[in-house]
């Protein structure tokens, strides 16, 4: 497998249960409101629904939940982030805010933290510092990967310095 | 680019697409050329096509592609002056000639021009032509059984026993079973010009098309050629403007605005249908350069396993969506395969079982009501029921052997059925009937399975005209829009007694409708355990498969078309549900697809029992 390392750029930072994520900008494809989501029966847990985005049907997915952060009521600031992955598919991830564009380089970044179960983890590409804040950057896509189930883990004890 | 440049450029490219049309017909041309009543004027047909190849080709600067367009279009010289001397073997030849032709015409419109040796069958070209040249006059017997039967002695193919159960329980792909190859000497015999072929070797009859190909190889005047993208933009936007107009048309019905405004609406509402219609017959394409590539596929086939194969094709003017035909090539290419390799039987088992030699496939298509439906069917051994169920329980994947003959053939569909890493050269990819039905399931068809021991086995498949337009009953369940395809629906009714439970669970209930009794699935309870239904709520009957059942809702609102989106991701598949549908306010409603969510349902009412 690929090192899993954070490159430099631009990376698009959101909120999620009170801890700040990045993703690269490059997966990005747009923000929108939250808006009606269609549940789908017998779809995993976190997987909200599916959403209408300009005449096209996309998963959701709703990211407190596939994260293991418990669930939220949706506030105003609440967005989805629309990401598209392998071969074009597009998905919608649901966040608490999104905040906006950093620019990271090379070497503000640092490398994923070792966790208990690593395999699980793969998703989590490094470590953003910005403005005295640590961004945890995720590869969304592969968080995203079907083999990626819903996991609980506890970055609190891994955010040192 | 100078213009200079943009010319060349664009000559090549329509080079290209001359080529890739002309050498589609020719292989046309050229199978049904064995039984052809006037092989004359098909190999002249095939001359000029060749000819036209090369010739363009050198003005195009495709010196690769001229090279064995000429050495091709010398042996067809020769051969259409003297069609008698056609073999099984030249016709192969030139076959592979035209593959090679078509693999390096795909692949100088991709960009790919390394270089390309075929200087092995260029020599085998310019052989025939001289042995044909030096021969001039074909040795002609008068008793055809001489000339073959020694060669006929030669070759003892090796078979794959029939009972392996269509290579299912196959640990290793098939080997090719024939080893020695069709030699030169076999030469069709022609006792008449006008009487058909006959052979004492495998090949591949034909039944004799109405027309002969080579009269249709004219473009008609009527049509013309299109890029495909321009016409998907198009009709991409005529499905949109379907969807718009539903949107307008809830909206305006909602106010009761003045008449000449409702008026206009509804002419809208008419054009626009209209508009569809003509559309969705633009996308609407024969199956027949599908069914022409099964015929091919047998008859390399039927050489290769030493069977006597035939091929008999009927409806293949019939029309699908072509992006439907286009995914029907693969799966129908592996049933073939299964039916040649397993199903059709060894000449001697044949003979001894008292029927004909020659095996025959048939497949045929038709449009019955909204759906085609497509068979392939051979009279061949039939599914060993015992061997699959045997296996299946050995496999995990049934509990017990009781089970009905449609269970059980059915089995051969289950993933993990077979476990043959099959990589299938028809494809390049592993391939098994799972994934045939997957395939065919994604176009939102289903496939049966029939088959009687020692006499026949036959795949049917049932698909929509279109996987884009369906028409649907909107209902409400637990507040939220959902529509099943109106051709599942068979009726409408308010349950007049309570529901009799027979226990927790989605399909456990049951009711009494028409003095029938029907099994219940409240889709509440599918959609979302902690939904409950609504006291007044509806009952839809709908059936599948020859079973009815009655979906337990909270509001019928009424019929309404939709352009079904597919939700064709790994996270969102759910069985029984066909796809998203997007409703006037915009939101998605789950279109259902009424096999699934019945399977569904009664695997966990199994489950649970």
């Amino acid at each position: 497998m690929e090192a899993n390392s954070a490159k430099a750029g631009q990376y698009l930072t959101f909120h999620l249960a009170g801890r700040p994520y990045g993703l690269p900008i490059g997966s990005v494809r747009e923000i929108n409101r939250i808006g009606d989501i269609a549940p789908v029966p017998q779809a995993p847990t976190f997987v909200a629904g599916v959403m209408n985005l300009r005449g096209k049907v996309i998963p959701v997915v709703n990211l407190r939940a596939k994260f293991g952060f418990q669930d939220a009521e949706h506030t105003k600031e609440t967005c989805i982030i629309v990401i598209e992955g392998l071969e074009g598919h597009q998905v919608g991830v649901i966040v608490d805010s999104v905040a906006g564009v950093v620019d990271l380089e090379a070497g503000m970044i640092e490398p994923a933290p070792s966790m208990g179960d690593m395999s699980r983890m793969d998703f989590v590409i490094g470590m953003g510092k910005s403005e005295s804040r640590v961004i945890i950057l995720v590869d969304a896509v592969r968080a995203l990967a079907k083999d990626n189930l819903a996991v609980r883990f506890n970055m609190e004890a891994n955010q040192a310095a | 680019m100078t213009t200079q440049d943009e010319f060349i450029s664009t000559l090549r490219a329509e080079y290209l697409d001359e080529a890739a049309y002309l050498l589609e017909r020719c292989e046309e041309t050229l199978l049904c050329l064995e039984n052809s009543t006037d092989r004359g004027a098909a190999l002249a047909d095939l001359f000029r096509a060749l000819h036209t190849i090369k010739g363009s080709g050198a003005v195009a600067g495709f010196d690769c592609i001229v090279g064995l367009a000429h050495v091709m279009e010398d042996l067809l010289s020769l051969l259409r002056n003297y069609p008698k001397a056609t073999t099984t073997e030249l016709v192969s030849l030139l076959l592979q000639g035209l593959d090679v032709l078509k693999e390096r015409v795909k692949a100088c419109k991709l960009g790919r021009v390394e270089a390309w040796d075929v200087t092995e069958l260029k020599e085998r070209l310019i052989e025939a032509a001289e042995h044909l040249k030096d021969a001039k006059a074909v040795i002609v017997f008068d008793d055809g059984k001489a000339a073959t039967q020694s060669n006929a002695e030669k070759s003892h193919p090796l078979e794959s026993e029939p009972n392996a159960a269509f290579g299912f329980f196959d640990e290793e792909p098939a080997e090719p079973v024939v080893t020695e190859k069709v030699t030169s000497e076999q030469i069709l015999i022609e006792k008449a010009a006008t009487e058909p072929v006959v052979t004492e070797k495998a090949v591949l009859d034909t039944a004799p098309t109405k027309e002969s190909p080579a009269t249709t190889a004219k473009l008609g005047a009527a049509s013309i050629k299109v890029d495909a993208q321009r016409i998907d933009a198009v009709l991409d936007m005529v499905g949109e403007l379907v969807i718009v107009k539903s949107q307008l048309l809830t909206r305006i019905q909602e106010k009761r605005l003045d008449p000449e405004l409702q008026s206009a609406v509804a002419l809208l509402d008419t054009i626009v249908r209209d508009l569809q219609d003509r559309a969705l017959s633009i996308r609407m394409t024969p199956l027949k350069p599908t069914f022409l590539k099964l015929q091919r596929l047998a008859r390399d086939l039927s050489l290769r396993c030493g069977k006597k194969i035939e091929f008999v094709m009927s409806g293949e003017d019939t029309e699908l969506d072509r992006t439907m035909v286009e995914e029907l090539a693969d799966p129908l290419m592996h049933m073939m395969r299964n039916a040649i390799d397993h199903g059709i039987e060894s000449a001697e088992k044949r003979r001894a079982a008292g029927k004909n030699e020659i095996g025959t496939i048939r497949i045929l298509a038709r449009q019955v009501g909204g759906r085609v439906e497509i068979e392939m069917r051979d009279d061949g051994g039939g599914l060993p029921r015992d061997k699959i169920i045997a296996k299946a329980l050995e496999k995990g994947l049934i509990d017990s052997p009781d089970l009905s003959d449609r269970e059980a053939f059915h089995l051969i569909f289950k993933p993990g059925f077979s476990t043959a890493d099959k990589i299938s050269d028809v494809s390049g990819r592993g391939v098994g009937m799972d994934v045939v039905k997957t395939n065919i399931e994604r176009l939102r068809g289903n496939v049966e399975v029939r088959s009687e021991a020692g006499q026949y086995t036959s795949f049917v498949l049932s698909l929509p005209l279109t996987a884009a337009i369906s028409d649907g009953i909107l209902m409400i369940v637990g507040g939220r829009p959902f529509l099943v395809p109106i051709d599942a629906v068979r009726d409408l009714a308010k349950p007049e007694n309570p529901l009799e439970s027979r226990g927790t669970g989605v399909g456990h209930d049951v009711v009494r409708l028409k003095g029938r009794m029907l099994p219940v699935v409240t889709l509440h309870q599918w959609v979302d355990n902690t939904l409950k239904p609504q006291s007044n709520g509806m009952l839809v009957v709908v059936e599948s498969e020859g079973r009815q059942a009655a979906l337990l809702v909270d509001e019928v609102i009424g019929q309404m078309q939709v352009v079904l989106k597919p939700m064709a991701n790994e996270l969102t598949r759910c069985p029984g549900v066909a796809g998203g549908a997007i409703m006037g306010d915009g939101r998605v409603a789950l279109v259902l697809d009424v096999q699934g969510l019945l399977f569904a349902v009664n695997g966990a009412e199994r489950a649970a029992a």
